[in-house]
């Protein structure tokens, strides 16, 4: 046992059809000898007392056994601490992972046995966080860059308020540190064909603050999570987040492919 | 011996605007109101309502409304523009663009069938300044008169 390591495991882990998994990697966590105190997310247990009794208990590295929605919640109750994160993806909703350039089963394992630790930024919006992006398809909003000036598609379309500090190194993008970027993508009228043919240069905005702003109340997405509100303060807290990744690797390896 | 004094020219032929990647792109389908300003270069092919400023090249494409001032290192008008313009450097005034303000710029070069309309001033830094008031025949009116 590592008394540095500390594991949440969500409770849908329970089911039957992720136990050769969970073996595989239990297993591969005892041979790198980074196995610890285990914390099981259940419907009445609060994760912050949770969180406390691991971190008190001199947990270092926490890491995160589930899926998405599994990550935001361990992240969300860590506000008092300042830990590592890792994170074994299982489940079905894994886009962080990815982003994180970390895959599933025991190469998760050796990706969180190595330890390469980045600071990410992450966004903040209102009293909450969010890791990715944020989709506002409400006709109604409209977003207030910087103080200084409003932008929002004409009739219908979208907006996504996105991280740009987790670029998606597999389509080629590239990392933006210390900025959100907002794209505006307005509907586009026709048959596929002249939508293909009216592709025009993308509406992409970089900016520090922002606010999302309906005149009723209106309805986003963050982290694929609905909110609903008049106004949404959008920031960025630039490295606050510590987390093992796999990115130096997808890097290197599409460098050699290239 | 005598330095011909700047002429406006009435047609030119200038290269397409192909937007680099460090371009900030308004498209079309997308409105802005307030006071845009950017140091790169900007197109802009939706609508912009207040103001626009950048100290690179603007680019206003032919669908693209613009109820703004502007102010600008060089720009090419092919679109619609209510108000006024200063631009440090070369504006292009394409055929389709129909402006309704007043224009400064060092210099500036106009297409034929472009419309205008309201002061303009050319020049400046060379000490040379020309000043003339611009209003074009539009379409319509050109129709009445052959009636």
């Amino acid at each position: 046992m590592n008394p540095a390591f500390a594991y949440f495991y969500d409770e849908f882990l329970n089911e039957k059809k992720y136990e050769k998994l969970l073996n595989e990697v239990e297993a591969e966590i005892a041979n790198k000898n980074i196995g610890g105190r285990i914390a099981r997310l259940a419907m009445f247990r609060n994760p912050q007392e949770m969180m406390e009794d691991l971190m008190l208990g001199g947990a270092k590295n926490i890491v995160v056994v589930g899926d998405d929605t599994t990550l935001k919640k361990v992240i969300a109750s860590s506000q008092n601490f300042d830990p590592v994160f890792g994170y074994l993806p299982m489940g079905k909703s894994n886009d962080m992972a990815d982003l994180l350039g970390i895959q599933r089963g025991k190469v998760a394992v050796d990706i969180l046995a190595g330890r390469y630790i980045e600071k990410l930024d992450i966004g903040k919006i209102n009293d909450g966080f969010f890791l990715k992006e944020i989709l506002i398809k409400d006709p109604r909003s409209r977003v207030a860059i910087e103080g200084q000036f409003e932008i929002r598609p004409s009739e219908n379309g979208m907006m996504v308020i996105r991280n740009v500090s987790l670029p998606d190194i597999r389509h080629g993008e590239q990392e933006t540190i210390g900025k959100l970027e907002l794209e505006v993508i307005p509907e586009v009228e026709g048959t596929r064909r002249e939508k293909r043919e009216a592709q025009q240069p993308k509406t992409k905005l970089a900016f520090h603050q922002s606010r999302i702003l309906g005149d009723a109340e209106i309805t986003i997405s963050v982290d694929g999570q609905t909110l609903r509100g008049q106004a949404f303060d959008v920031t960025l807290i630039p490295k606050k987040l510590k987390c093992i990744t796999g990115r130096r690797f997808i890097s290197r390896t599409e460098k050699l492919i290239a | 011996m005598f330095k011909s004094p700047k002429k406006m020219e009435t047609e030119t032929t200038v290269q397409p605007h192909v937007p680099s990647q460090a371009t900030t792109v308004i498209a079309r389908g997308v409105k802005v109101e307030g006071d845009f300003n950017s140091d790169g270069d900007v197109l802009i092919e939706g609508e912009v309502k207040g103001s626009l400023k950048t100290t690179s090249d603007l680019s206003v494409g032919g669908e693209s409304v613009i109820a703004a001032d502007i102010k600008a290192g060089t720009a090419t008008v092919s679109g619609r523009v209510d108000g006024n313009m200063i631009i440090d450097a070369q504006l292009v005034v394409k055929s389709s663009a129909n402006i309704h303000g007043d224009i400064v710029a060092e210099t500036m070069s106009v297409e034929k069938g472009a419309q205008l309309e309201g002061k303009v001033s050319i020049g400046g830094s060379s000490g040379t300044t020309q000043r003339t008031e611009v209003r074009t025949e539009t379409s319509e009116e050109k129709d009445k008169d052959k009636a």
